[in-house]
């Protein structure tokens, strides 16, 4: 039998700067201001991170290599990661959905270029849907992911 | 959660925290210096890689590290296992926030072993952020630095070794179940349990 490692105590660096300083609300109301003076640069990165997105699916369409497929992957992630931040959830949703669906292709197998162009046109019509229309976003997202899931479905674990 | 009292939000001084955060996007490297700066830290060091943070770890000491997963060349994963093991003692027991987007399929493992305090999915808010920290920041779990695995120990709760095998550690509980305290539910009581009636108030 090999012989079991012991956890050890360490010291919390945190630890010391609880139950004083900033309450909750001070901090993440200050926070959300601080966010609201980027949002409209940030929005404007994410239009050109969909320019570029069309461009790449344009190019492989013809050509899929395995360097578009991880620079459109990689585009995609970005949206995914920011576009909540800033009230645009579904379009962050959408570009989720696209990760899954180039996560799951083989570049050397059938390239999906219809469905990540249809991928593309749902971000492009979300990145300027209100976030009150959610009947909207829901049918457009429903139909994203049908598509990955008839495309490209989940692996077995 | 609370604060002092029960009723109290939770307070922390992070004005003279020095945090880092590595991320790849100047757009989402923005995003946390707002929120961060919202929250009072007034030290806040940026690396676009796992290089350059490796670098700055060599000269600095963080009391939080913040690192997204996606990041070119070395990724996050692989940057948190380098930090749980090669950096210096204070920047390796150091609170670490994996920023987490789409994982691959590939890379699940990775994330689940890299020895990360506590993944925060994107896209992220200034509330769950200041939750997670506060959270991190009464963590006392302890250190676990072995040939697979470097960083908090993993288990929440101790619910001891399965039954058959002896403790390996010393505050594991017993597999032994006890007695209980108090009787067991009656029938009627667990059939309640399945079909709720409507409450007349």
């Amino acid at each position: 039998m090999t012989a079991h490692p012991v956890p050890f105590a360490v010291k919390n660096p945190l630890s010391a700067k609880l139950n004083r300083g900033m309450a909750k609300p001070d901090a993440v109301r200050k926070a959300e201001e601080n966010l609201s003076s980027i949002k409209e640069k940030t929005l404007a990165e994410l239009d050109v991170a969909l320019v570029e997105m069309q461009a790449l699916a344009t190019q492989t369409a013809s050509a899929p290599s395995a360097s578009g497929q991880d620079a459109l992957y990689r585009l995609s992630n970005k949206i995914a990661g920011i576009a909540g931040t800033f009230g645009k959830g579904a379009l962050g949703e959408a570009a989720y959905c696209l990760c899954d669906l180039l996560d799951r292709t083989n570049v050397a197998a059938k390239w999906p270029a219809g469905s990540i162009a249809v991928h593309l046109e749902g971000m492009k019509i979300l990145r300027h849907v209100a976030a009150s229309d959610e009947k909207t976003a829901e049918a457009i997202l429903c139909g994203l992911y049908s598509v990955v899931n008839h495309v490209a479905p989940k692996p077995e674990p | 959660m609370a604060g002092k009292g029960p009723s109290e939000p939770p307070r922390i001084n992070l004005a003279t925290a020095q945090v880092l955060i590595v991320v790849a996007s100047g757009g989402e490297q923005d995003i946390l210096i707002q929120i961060l700066s919202g929250y009072g830290v007034r030290t806040i060091n940026r690396a676009s890689s796992g290089a350059e943070a490796l670098q700055t770890l060599e000269r600095e000491t963080y009391d939080m590290i913040i690192v997204d997963h996606a990041l070119s060349e070395m990724d996050g994963f692989e940057l948190i296992q380098a930090i749980r093991r090669e950096s210096r003692e204070a920047n390796r027991f150091a609170p670490v926030i994996l920023l987490g987007g789409h994982v691959r399929n590939a890379d699940v493992a990775k994330a689940r072993d890299c020895g990360a305090s506590f993944v925060v999915s994107k896209p992220l808010s200034a509330q769950v952020l200041f939750d997670r920290i506060i959270w991190l920041a009464r963590d006392q779990r302890k250190f676990v630095d072995c040939p697979v695995y470097a960083g908090p120990d993993r288990r929440f709760r101790a619910f001891g070794p399965p039954v058959g095998m002896s403790g390996r550690r010393h505050d594991d509980l017993s597999a032994t179940l006890g007695k209980p305290d108090e009787p067991n539910l009656s029938q009627d009581a667990i059939d309640a349990m399945f079909s709720p009636a409507k409450a007349s108030l």
